[in-house]
């Protein structure tokens, strides 16, 4: 009977891990990154970025009919993380599913999210490594800016369905 | 009850310190994880009376292979292995054995979910860098096809290398090389002069959320942020002939990765002190064994490095920007073929009638003026000295009128020994005024044979007509009225200017 107690520890920790790592990362992100802006005297609120380095893995126009007749909200929009022990945020991936198949259409990888104002900021060293990258992730996983790459990728497939 | 208390005692600790972890560095987030296993068989030693403590113990060494690797799971196997041995009292080899296959077994597993997830990293970083390169080189070909126009085409290259959109370099120049006068000379430039002025300007097009399109429109307009940059590069020249880098990479054909700030190199070192550059990279612009230019690249304000990778997604965009170079080149000499007066090279007759066109569409309430000018005594000239020096002539006298008027792109031979100017925004009074300043130059002017000519002197008779002064307005009475007024000063005496002063045709 004690070695199902084992087993049950065992599935509590790396249960609990795997459930909760992702929305602590985000919690502490968020209040790590308000903390650190505001020793900037920066608003996160308004500032600027930009999701140009944002590569298509389709050719625009495209004629695959499931990303060609998406509708916005269909747009899959997640963060894209690569351990789920250690969360940190690497980039932003969009893709449209069509039944089981999960068809991808762009990613934003955080090196290329551009936010001229921490280059600034790191480039005059007034603030580290670290803090630039925790600000940078939280801007690039915050609701506002992964509305703005539904916008834009929507945007995008049907502008140059309309130039077709 | 024990196993509510074990759950809810686990959950608890393993959040909070998760929480905790992931505000702390990397390397304390691992020692906190690693803690946190510890509390978790602690506890439950706790509440089983470490009963288990000899299984529980492999949670530990599982969490020091996922947190230190190798280090970590050695360690772990040998602290839990101890601990057992502190509770049971019996130190057994077997179990040690047992824990060292286990770790064995959970290292051969981690790693290979681990190789996996590089794989996975490493495909998608570089579908990342190959769909970017596509996708730049996919627009850029697409825009390239679209133009002829050389200054778009410089402005595509240089914008396709530097925006967001396009590879990302913070500063691309392109020079031209002439071989035949032995020059190579800066043409145009994109990005800033320092880092302080590349990132006002990157704020203000991430403000502005420009794609690559509407940089490439933006350069057209007069509001382009690369002024002080192409006043200064535009200054620069370099003898094509010297042993220089860029002479050095046209002659290998192929790109040079060069530091500016530590070369003897006269190219670099200027380059270095006008424009603060050191790590770049040179493209040579060449097709079919012609030189064309150079690209230039660097990260003025970020300082990133210019990898191998880097380099070789740029190539395809140099040689692409090469054919159109050629293309656009080889369109420019035709259409001057078309357009000019092969003898005076000053535009042709076809030239003048499409400009007219054009011009009288364009000027509406604004006033447009025509001079239509003739050689006098041009037959005398060619019996009494022949073809070939009245060939030389018209040539000559080309060069005296395109030195006086306002442009000389509106300059034209209109056929034989007539030429005509045009003359948008000038009444006929202005008009005169500038066909008095063409006659005061050619009597100024020492011709050859020019005194055999009746008179002692080569002379021209000219006829003004301006648009306002037009009964109907269009571009044929102009050029008739222009015609008549040329006619008047030719039966007035010659060498002079006579106006048409709107009397009916």
């Amino acid at each position: 009977m004690s070695e199902f107690s084992v087993m049950m520890m065992v599935v509590a920790f790396v249960g609990t891990i795997l459930l909760s790592s992702r929305y602590c990362y985000l919690f502490i992100l968020r209040h790590i990154a308000k903390r650190e802006a505001a020793a900037l005297h920066v608003s996160l609120q308004d500032v600027s970025f930009s999701f140009d380095q944002m590569v298509y893995f389709i050719a625009l126009p495209t004629t695959i009919p499931e990303v060609r007749d998406a509708m916005k909200d269909e747009l899959i929009i997640e963060p894209y993380y690569e351990s789920h022990f250690f969360p940190d945020v690497n980039g932003i991936q969009v893709s449209v599913k069509s039944g089981q198949e999960v068809i991808p259409i762009t990613y934003l990888p955080i090196d290329d999210f551009s936010l001229p104002i921490l280059d600034r900021y790191l480039e005059t060293r007034k603030i580290d490594e670290r803090t630039n990258r925790i600000i940078r992730a939280h801007v690039i996983v915050h609701d506002r800016t992964l509305q703005a790459i539904r916008d834009e990728v929507y945007h995008h497939l049907h502008e140059d369905r309309i130039r077709q | 009850m024990v196993y509510g208390l074990l759950i809810v005692g686990i959950v608890l600790i393993t959040l909070v310190i998760n929480v905790l972890r992931l505000m702390t560095t990397p390397s304390l987030n691992r020692w906190l994880l690693v803690g946190a296993s510890s509390l978790v068989v602690i506890w439950h030693g706790i509440l089983f009376d470490f009963y288990d403590l000899h299984w529980s113990v492999l949670l530990l060494i599982a969490t020091g292979l996922i947190c230190f690797q190798w280090t970590g799971m050695v360690t772990a196997i040998l602290v839990g292995w101890l601990l057992v041995y502190s509770q049971s009292g019996d130190l057994s080899f077997p179990l040690l054995l047992s824990y060292i296959f286990f770790g064995l077994g959970a290292a051969l597993l981690f790693g290979y979910i681990k190789q996996l997830k590089r794989e996975r990293s490493d495909r998608l970083r570089m579908l990342t860098t190959s769909s970017r390169q596509l996708n730049v080189f996919r627009e850029v070909s697409f825009t390239m096809q679209d133009t002829l126009d050389p200054d778009r085409l410089l402005q595509t290259i240089l914008t396709s290398v530097t925006a967001g959109h396009g590879l990302g370099f913070n500063r691309s120049i392109i020079f031209f090389a002439d071989p035949e006068k032995d020059s190579i000379y800066g043409v145009m430039g994109t990005g800033p002069m320092n880092p302080e002025e590349g990132y006002q300007i990157w704020e203000e097009i991430t403000r502005q959320h420009y794609d690559l399109q509407d940089l490439i429109d933006e350069k057209e307009t007069d509001s382009t942020h690369d002024e002080p940059l192409n006043e200064r590069i535009r200054k620069m020249t370099f003898p094509f002939n010297s042993n220089h880098v860029f002479k050095q990479t046209l002659d290998s054909g192929r790109p040079q990765h060069v530091y500016a700030s530590i070369t003897d190199d006269a190219v670099l070192r200027l380059l270095h002190t006008e424009l603060q550059m050191d790590e770049c990279t040179i493209f040579p612009l060449h097709h079919q064994g012609i030189p064309y230019g150079l690209l230039v690249i660097d990260n003025v304000v970020n300082k990133k490095p210019i990898t191998p990778q880097k380099i070789d997604g740029v190539r395809p965009i140099a040689e692409q920007a090469s054919l159109a170079l050629h293309q656009t080149t080889l369109y420019q000499r035709i259409e001057t073929l078309a357009l000019r007066d092969g003898l005076t090279r000053l535009k042709n007759h076809r030239s003048f009638e499409q400009d007219l066109d054009v011009l009288f569409r364009e000027c509406d309430e604004d006033e447009l003026s025509l001079i239509v000018m003739d050689i006098d005594h041009f037959k005398h000239y060619n019996d009494t000295n022949g073809h070939l020096a009245g060939n030389e002539l018209l040539t000559r006298l080309a060069s005296v009128i395109r030195r006086s008027v306002p442009d000389e792109q509106m300059a034209y031979r209109f056929g034989g020994e007539e030429f005509v100017v045009l003359l948008p925004r000038f009444d006929e009074i202005g008009a005169t005024h500038v066909a008095e300043t063409i006659r005061s130059a050619v009597l100024g002017t020492t011709f050859t044979h020019g005194n055999q000519q009746p008179g002692g002197q080569l002379t021209l008779s000219f006829g003004v007509a301006s648009k306002h002064t037009l009964r109907d307005q269009t571009v044929e009475q102009l050029i008739e009225c222009a015609d008549q007024a040329l006619y008047a000063a030719k039966s007035r005496g010659k060498n002079q200017v006579c106006r048409w002063e709107g009397v009916t045709l």
